[in-house]
């Protein structure tokens, strides 16, 4: 946590030097530095204190089982660290203990007066650290343990030339989630198994019910599906070779069943094959030309028209113009993902493109939005880094949805992705 | 002139070409993956512990952090303090030849496997285990591979319920088909090739000439695959190398003679040496990043205990140490060892496994399981050890641990990674930290754009 903001500062107080071109712009972004210097110092003097306190209760609790063996007294104590605990982080545990035991009735001093000698070591296994004090008295060894849940740190937000992308963390869960969208207040989820609602409680999102999804096939490996509101029920749920129709007449309910309905991408709609991953490349509604399979469309608004990028199964970018069709240069597409959606936001052409980056399953993955200004795609934002790869990528409305994987915690998560103009 | 363009041409072609090749795609469907291993497939062996996770599945898995996980189970329940566990079963599941994978039939498979200390019954959506002694540690053993579910067909062959079916197995090739009703979706790979009981340098060979796109490479082939640039996937130190007694020796049936050779061997410079410090110096059975506490064993000699527990024992008579001679890493363990027992008086030689008259082996056991408990146990019953309780707590699986040691039949030398070797085609490759394999989510790039690793 703490490491975290100190990136942070060193990045904003960098980004400052570089895009202040006179002056006057340096005294002003002099003083939001300044300002921006304080609040963070003020975080990373209180973070050390926030982050002792996941850590209180079981440093207490090892300091009374420590205490109860050795009984009130003088004892010689020593810890060391072989985990990943921070330095900072071992200095607070080292103190609570310490405070604790003084607060036993144990007194710490030195080898003469002992009557017990304590080491604590602060390990780690692949659950969680494990904390283990060995307190040896005469011959006598005794062990005590204490398990520890790990904790994560955010990672620091990022900052692009010209445009930011913002995310903001929807939900997270084990299960995979395939879609989400936000509708004021309220929010519909699909994951692998059923399709959510949330209601927005005191900021937080809760979960209101969940209904399950019936099918009479199995799905897919790398599932995808699509949750699309409707007009005149709540909502589509679009997943391969199923369609789910979700319903408020009395109380929220889901009724499913096998179908190929085409999934409505933006402006047009298109087949999913349900036995792979991606969509047969058959478009409808004002696309003259085939396309091959893909795996994401993003359309893009033009004065007459619309173009659409494609990612195809081929492994390259395609735009389609409703009548031609051309590939982007590799050399520009190479380290592109494929999955990507469209945007729309108050700057540039008003519609951008997230794309997701290069890598695998194994790897962590980033959002950059481009734009299409002549023919071929131009960077207008920096990275947006997620904590896992992206494993879905679809456009709601004036946001998109992504799901990462966080490569941690193995856990999905949806979050609501949108661009801001730089000031 | 035009020579030069067209040469321009073509390496322009290939340069872009190889940039092409780096960009993500979702998984990509089809293609042959094919592996070398070198663990024995016995031909009567229905169903190998190599094949469970891929061929055959078990009712709770563990995942990669320790936690169990629903298999051909989605949740479970104990009561009586663990005398009695009732499961629920993954509903719509076949086996391979589309026989459904109902109560009855894992009551019919877990009776295939003889002498279980429970008594299981099939209820309408499961099955209820029942013992006269709480087994609290249950779901976690369930996920061994000895537990794996199969079900004969009316043909005689046995069939399981994973990702992959078997379609045939010539001599020590073992050829697997995609399972499209899989019930957790079809994986990306059409056909899984693993040839068996290849020694490290076939499997070298193999992976040179492109014959094989996976490969597992001992200690010894490490440092070469490095310098070689090869794609390598090294899991934790999870493979334990131990001394195993294995004499009726009067002498060695006494502790303090076993004890005395285990406080004579230098570990650290088995592992410094013969390892060139690859994976790290155990004294337990379990790993440290597995438990926590394995530091609490101490690794280092002590000579001169050594020498007064070998003293106290009086008359020692020529001890044999075996090694595998087809491992010559197995030989340098023992010959250093049989060095150690020298300092401390005890005359021992370094023989192979086939000579008559073996007092101590050396034994490589790799980490059954990621959870603790599980795989304490599964360690324990694999070095004939005393038998351990499964309360799961660190307390007491520290409590258990030392005293299946604390008689000195088994003693720990090293943890080793087990070390992978992959081509660059292969991409989503993911390895159980303890090293297992994992094919249902690998895909492949065509031959012709996998210059490039991902």
């Amino acid at each position: 946590m703490k490491r975290s903001h100190y990136n942070a500062l060193f990045r904003m107080t960098g980004l400052t030097a570089a895009f202040s071109p006179g002056r006057k712009r340096w005294e002003r972004d002099d003083g939001i530095a300044l300002i921006l210097f304080l609040l963070v110092s003020i975080v990373l003097c209180l973070a050390p204190s926030a982050f002792a306190g996941n850590f209180t209760q079981p440093a207490t609790e090892l300091a009374k089982a420590i205490a109860g063996a050795t009984g009130p007294g003088a004892i010689t104590f020593t810890l060391s660290n072989s985990s990943s605990l921070t330095k900072s982080e071992v200095g607070d545990i080292q103190h609570t203990i310490e405070a604790q035991l003084r607060t036993s009735g144990v007194r710490i001093g030195s080898n003469s007066n002992a009557n017990a000698d304590v080491h604590v070591t602060l390990s780690e296994n692949l659950q969680g650290y494990l904390w283990v004090a060995e307190i040896k008295q005469g011959n006598q060894t005794q062990v005590e343990m204490v398990s520890v849940p790990r904790t994560e740190a955010p990672s620091a937000p990022h900052s692009g030339p010209s445009m930011t992308i913002r995310k903001a963390l929807l939900w997270s869960q084990p299960i995979q989630i395939l879609d989400a969208y936000v509708d004021n207040n309220r929010m519909g989820l699909l994951d692998a198994n059923a399709i959510s609602t949330f209601s927005l409680n005191n900021g937080k999102w809760q979960r209101d019910q969940s209904l399950a999804i019936t099918r009479s096939h199995n799905f897919p490996r790398d599932l995808r599906g699509m949750l699309v509101p409707a007009k005149d029920h709540l909502a589509d749920a679009y997943l391969p070779g199923t369609v789910c129709n979700v319903s408020a007449s009395s109380g929220i309910g889901v009724s499913c069943g096998d179908g190929d309905d085409p999934w409505p991408l933006g402006t047009k709609t298109a087949l999913f094959n349900s036995g792979r991953n991606y969509f047969t490349g058959e478009l409808f509604t004002a696309v003259s030309k085939a396309s091959g399979p893909f795996y994401t469309l993003a359309s893009l608004p033009r004065q007459n028209y619309s173009l659409l990028m494609l990612t195809g199964a081929d492994g390259r970018v395609h735009l389609n113009d409703g009548v031609n069709e051309r590939v982007i240069p590799a050399s520009t597409t190479a380290d592109w993902g494929s999955d990507i959606a469209a945007v729309k936001s108050p700057c540039g052409a008003g519609t951008q493109v997230l794309v997701t980056n290069a890598g695998d399953d194994t790897s962590t993955d980033s959002l950059r939005a481009y734009e299409i200004p002549d023919r071929d795609p131009v960077q207008v934002s920096a990275p947006a880094d997620f904590p896992g790869p992206i494993t879905a990528l679809w456009t709601h409305g004036d946001s998109v949805t992504a799901v990462a994987r966080n490569l941690r915690t193995g856990s999905y998560e949806a979050y609501s992705v949108s661009v801001a103009c730089n000031q | 002139m035009k020579r030069t363009a067209f040469q321009l041409l073509v390496i322009s072609s290939v340069a872009l070409l190889l940039t092409a090749s780096q960009a993500r795609t979702r998984p990509r469907y089809g293609d042959t993956l094919r592996a070398d291993t070198k663990t024995v497939v016995m031909s009567g062996d229905t169903t190998p512990d190599a094949l469970v996770g891929t061929v055959f599945e078990t009712l709770v898995t563990v995942d990669d952090s320790g936690n169990l996980q629903p298999g051909l189970a989605t949740n479970w329940i104990s009561t009586n303090n663990g005398s009695r566990w009732e499961f629920t079963l993954r509903s719509g599941v076949n086996f391979h030849d589309g026989q459904p994978c109902t109560p009855a039939a894992i009551q019919r498979a877990f009776a295939r496997l003889g002498n279980i200390p429970w008594h299981i019954r099939a209820t309408a959506d499961g099955l209820i285990f029942e013992s006269d002694t709480p087994q609290p540690n249950l779901s976690a053993l369930l996920s061994l591979p000895r537990y794996a579910i199969s079900a004969t067909t009316a043909e005689g062959d046995t069939v399981g319920t994973g990702p992959f079916r078997t379609d045939k197995r010539t001599g020590p090739i073992v050829s697997l088909k995609a399972n499209d009703d899989y019930w957790s979706g079809r994986p990306f790979v059409d056909n899984l090739e693993i040839t068996t009981s290849r020694t490290p340098r076939d499997q070298m060979t193999d992976f040179t000439l492109d014959r094989a796109d996976l490969i597992e490479i001992t200690p010894d082939q490490w440092r070469r695959a490095q310098q070689d640039h090869l794609r390598t996937f090294a899991s934790r130190p999870a493979e334990l190398v131990a001394i195993v007694v294995t004499s009726s020796k009067p002498e060695l049936r006494d502790t303090r003679l076993r004890q005395a050779i285990s406080l004579a061997i230098d570990r650290a410079a088995i592992h410094n040496v013969i390892f060139q410090r690859q994976g790290e110096v155990a004294a337990s059975l379990l790993p440290n990043w597995l438990t926590g506490y394995a530091f609490l064993f101490d690794i280092n000699p002590d000579v001169t205990k050594a020498r007064q527990l070998r003293m106290e024992v009086g008359q020692v008579p020529a001890l044999a140490i075996g090694y595998d001679a087809a491992n010559p890493t197995e030989r340098l363990i023992a010959e250093r060892v049989a060095l150690n027992a020298h300092d401390i008086g005890v005359n021992m030689q370094a023989v192979p496994n086939t000579t008559p008259g073996i007092d101590l082996r050396i034994r490589s056991v790799a980490l059954p399981s990621l959870d603790p408990a599980t795989a304490l146990n599964g360690l324990i019953d694999e070095l004939a050890l005393m038998p351990a309780t499964s309360s799961p707590t660190p307390e007491s699986l520290y409590a258990n641990e030392r005293a299946a040691l604390q008689t000195y039949s088994a003693i720990p030398l090293v943890f080793l990674p087990r070390t992978t070797a992959l081509k660059d085609r292969i991409r989503n490759w993911t390895a159980s930290p303890n090293g297992e394999w994992h094919f249902e989510n690998v895909w492949l790039v065509p031959h012709s754009r996998a210059e490039v690793r991902p």
